[in-house]
């Protein structure tokens, strides 16, 4: 299976340094990307956003970063992910990781796909200060792209812990 | 130091949301918890290690406890990988 930057940067789902009023209108333009790729449907974003209100904020991973995702029959239609920055992080209302700037939307087609693929390539990255601190700091969609690249270099060469 | 070997039944396998509760409920408790998956062993309390493991449903996982509070400890996480096994 083709690797998260790989599927990233073909889907050009990729957007930096956007401005949020709030969480929600976070998602809502995250979401967006994968819509408009094609990877996922509208009913993708509301299931988030739902989700992040009955349930809680369990999709924000570690220190200033979510990770929103929907489950595999709420309109997920390819496998595929987005990023996006923010240019001033809001509130998802996690004690522990808020205030999020880094948004790393996840869909996979199937259940076994996503626990097994998809989430420990995403855990990866953030489990990595030094890739985190790159994608904080692109300023552009390029720049973004050559730090992803570096950072999937590093884990093909085994250079993470 | 308590250990078990069990299958994790969670129809979910341990992906971010029943993950994020198994960090959950190991921080509830003093004693230290790893969770075990092949030859890698994580600690308990990191949700980024343990998502990095992608457990999914059937797959098996050692736990160990180890603490002054190890008996709830695992009887907790036990009912958390197993749900509906008897406590």
């Amino acid at each position: 299976m083709a690797g998260f930057v790989e599927r990233l940067i073909r889907s050009g789902t990729i957007l930096v340094r956007h401005h949020a009023g709030d969480w929600e209108e976070a998602v809502r333009v995250g979401g967006a990307l994968m819509v408009e790729a094609g990877l996922a449907e509208d009913r993708y974003i509301q299931a988030i956003i739902e989700n992040h209100r009955t349930i809680g904020p369990y999709f924000v991973i570690a220190p200033g970063i979510a990770m929103p995702h929907a489950k595999p029959e709420n309109g997920v239609l390819e496998t595929g992910y987005a990023l996006m920055t923010l240019d001033e992080p809001v509130e998802f209302g996690d004690e522990e990781n808020d205030p999020v700037d880094i948004l790393i939307f996840a869909g996979a087609i199937n259940r076994e796909e996503h626990n097994r693929e998809v989430i420990p390539q995403i855990a990866e990255l953030c489990d990595s200060d030094v890739h985190i601190a790159a994608l904080r700091a692109a300023g552009t969609t390029e720049e973004m792209v050559a730090a992803l690249q570096r950072f999937e270099a590093a884990l093909e060469a085994g250079e993470l812990d | 130091m308590r250990e078990t070997t069990l299958e994790v039944l969670n129809e979910e396998g341990l992906h971010t949301r029943p993950a994020n509760e198994f960090v959950k409920t190991v921080k509830q408790f003093e004693s230290t918890v790893t969770l075990q998956k092949g030859d890698t062993d994580v600690p308990g309390k990191s949700l980024l290690k343990i998502m990095k493991l992608g457990i999914v449903t059937g797959d098996t996982i050692t736990l160990r406890c180890d603490g002054p509070d190890e008996d709830a400890a695992m009887d907790a996480l036990v009912r958390l990988v197993q749900p509906g096994s008897p406590e």
